[in-house]
């Protein structure tokens, strides 16, 4: 299990698989510096939940088909508001979890089109 | 409050949140991420950001995928081009022709010269020539641009001109290309060094150097996975081609999928398919003849021996009725298919089924046998795979490739279709001969063309009136476009007749 800490102080247990999906946590983890929990300065524990319940759907065989997954992402990210949208998009970058950062941005670019 | 970020280089950078505050939230964004964003854009639409500010403006060039397609410009019903600036549409008056023709070239060499030296990954382009000539040496100059670049890990290139041109032969030598697609060139192949390349698509290209050409290609790409060879142009047509490759490698160890449409060369010496999964063949003949000795006196060049022997641990497997033909021809003895699980036959009323009872009996894994249209060339040498011609030869081993065939689900497409000499008892009549021989048939699916309706009720009819057959747990579904009709066997050995399940249109034919 992995610690994560938001800046405003909220602590996340979450699976490892579960964290892995983020490039920036799976490299923190092969650095072995996760023992007290990892801090998350720029990312809030409203922001850090919705990405930890991304992140539980898209564990690698767990959530369902291909079409069940796509399905799931589109309810996601329709139901959120503009402000939560650019945060997510900042902190999938900050966190580098590539497809949650593909699938805000494609958001945004239809938002824009 | 600072805020941190990755930018595309990797390495970390900061901004302050209230220096993004006062604009809108996207203009907030670190540029690379909003180059990210305005790359899931159509090229059009992010170009047409570029118009919004400067900043705007200089971010296009953060846009790494490019996707250019002339279709709305030569298209001659859409004369309007509409643009939108700040979300309101602007209409641009309508312009002739040639100038609409123009104005995509120049779109392409303003969104290059905005880019500069960024590097750009996906480059995608298409270009139909229509009434316009578009000049081929300015496509290889944009081409030849983003190449240069650096970075270009997947390219796309379609075009449709009056004349094939000549690809620069560059393209193979970008060592970062990770997939290459290709339609209507003419390749020239010189150094070929493509180390990452793991998907190449060639649509109706012409080798100038024929089977070394293509030989020379894959030999440069060692990690490609999935290879699709459509239309080569050695002058195709129809069933023949007038000339052949003489000799093509396939030195392709990674290779697992492959779709390959070609005239079978006179040899293969060198093949490779370690790792090759699915295939999809489609060899045509190649002839020597000359039209006045008419079309049945022809010698046939090409031996596809060398390449059906290497293919042979694939789990799947489609076959073209020209290739067919030509297993016929090459193969003394068809290797054995020892992985082989699902195999797909195309059928031809000009094409007989010869080769089917070797391809069966020499694959002992075989689950699922899909036979695209029933209709074949009545020869002697079905075996017992069909009714057309009994051997006559009692001295000759029985054949058993269906008796003794392991094929749990059988499908049979275009079923009903009918073509001069044949009619549907004829089908009807295979139908039951292949539930009478196949001891393991668990499904027979029989896809019914729905032109041919006043022959359904005549088709369950004869299915429901069948004998014993060779497996008891056998279903059968009759499925069209608006019917679908199935059956059970019943478990108990007493009952001979089988349950019937009808459902669609189909109940209002039915009579009881």
């Amino acid at each position: 299990m992995i610690v994560l800490k938001s800046s405003d102080g909220e602590t996340f247990e979450i699976e490892e698989a579960v964290a892995l999906q983020s490039q920036t946590i799976a490299h923190m983890v092969e650095d072995d510096c996760v023992e007290n929990g990892i801090p998350l300065a720029n990312v809030t524990g409203e922001i850090l939940a919705k990405i930890i319940e991304y992140c539980k759907k898209h564990v690698e065989g767990g959530g369902g088909s291909e079409e069940e997954l796509k399905i799931w992402d589109k309810e996601f990210i329709e139901n959120i508001d503009q402000s939560t949208l650019f945060n997510l998009i900042l902190a999938a970058n900050y966190l580098n979890i590539k497809t949650l950062l593909d699938l805000t941005c494609q958001r945004v670019a239809d938002m824009i089109s | 409050m600072i805020i941190y970020w990755i930018a595309g280089n990797g390495t970390y950078q900061a901004t302050t949140w209230e220096h993004c505050e006062k604009r809108d939230l996207i203009s907030g964004l670190p540029d690379a991420l909003i180059g990210h964003i305005l790359s899931f854009l159509t090229t059009k639409e992010a170009a047409s950001t570029s118009v919004l500010s400067t900043k705007w403006r200089h971010l296009f060039a953060f846009v790494s995928n490019l996707d250019l397609d002339d279709s709305i410009y030569v298209d001659p019903l859409k004369k309007v081009i509409s643009t939108r600036i700040r979300g309101a549409p602007i209409l641009l008056e309508e312009y002739a022709p040639n100038y609409i023709s123009t104005s995509f070239t120049d779109f392409v060499d303003r969104v290059l010269a905005l880019q500069g030296d960024s590097s750009i990954h996906k480059f995608s382009l298409k270009i139909e020539d229509g009434d316009n000539h578009v000049d081929p040496t300015r496509v290889f100059d944009w081409i030849l641009n983003v190449l240069q670049r650096g970075g270009a890990s997947d390219l796309n290139l379609y075009m449709a001109l009056e004349m094939d041109p000549v690809i620069p032969s560059k393209i193979f030598s970008t060592e970062t290309l990770v997939k290459l697609k290709l339609s209507g060139t003419i390749i020239h192949v010189e150094d070929v060094y493509l180390p990452k390349l793991k998907t190449l698509y060639l649509g109706s290209v012409n080798f100038l150097n024929h089977g070394l050409g293509l030989t020379k290609l894959l030999s440069g790409c060692h990690m490609l996975e999935d290879l699709v060879l459509d239309s080569l142009n050695w002058f195709l047509w129809k069933f023949v081609s007038f000339s052949n490759p003489k000799c093509v490698s396939f030195d392709t160890p990674n290779l697992v999928y492959l779709e390959f449409t070609d005239a079978t060369a006179n040899n293969y010496p060198k093949v490779n398919f370690d790792s090759l999964v699915e295939a999809k063949i489609d060899l045509k003949a190649s002839f020597q003849g000359s039209f006045s000795q008419g079309f049945e006196d022809y010698g046939f060049m090409g031996n596809a021996t060398a390449f059906v022997r290497r293919i042979c641990n694939v789990k799947i497997f489609y076959l073209s009725s020209d290739t067919l033909e030509e297993l016929t021809f090459c193969c003394e003895s068809i290797p054995l298919f020892i992985n082989l699980t699902h195999l797909s036959i195309e059928s031809n009323p000009k094409v007989g089924w010869e080769s089917l009872p070797g391809l069966l009996k020499n694959s002992p894994n075989l689950e699922t046998l899909v036979l695209q249209g029933l209709v074949h060339k009545s020869t002697y040498r079905c075996g017992d795979v069909c009714l057309c011609k009994p051997c006559e030869d009692k001295e000759k081993e029985i054949p058993t490739s269906l008796s003794s065939s392991p094929v749990k689900v059988l499908k049979v497409l275009k079923f009903g279709e009918i073509f001069d000499d044949h009619d549907i008892d004829e089908q009807i009549n295979q139908v039951k001969h292949f539930l009478q021989t196949m001891p393991n048939l668990e499904q027979l699916v029989l896809y019914y063309d729905p032109s041919f309706k006043e022959n359904v009720t005549k088709v369950t009819t004869e299915l429901q009136k069948f004998p014993r057959v060779a497996s008891r747990k056998c279903e059968i579904q009759l499925i069209s476009d608006d019917l679908y009709l199935s059956s059970r066997w019943g478990s108990s050995p007493s009952l001979e007749e089988p349950d019937w399940v009808f459902s669609g249109d189909f109940c209002q034919l039915y009579e009881e």
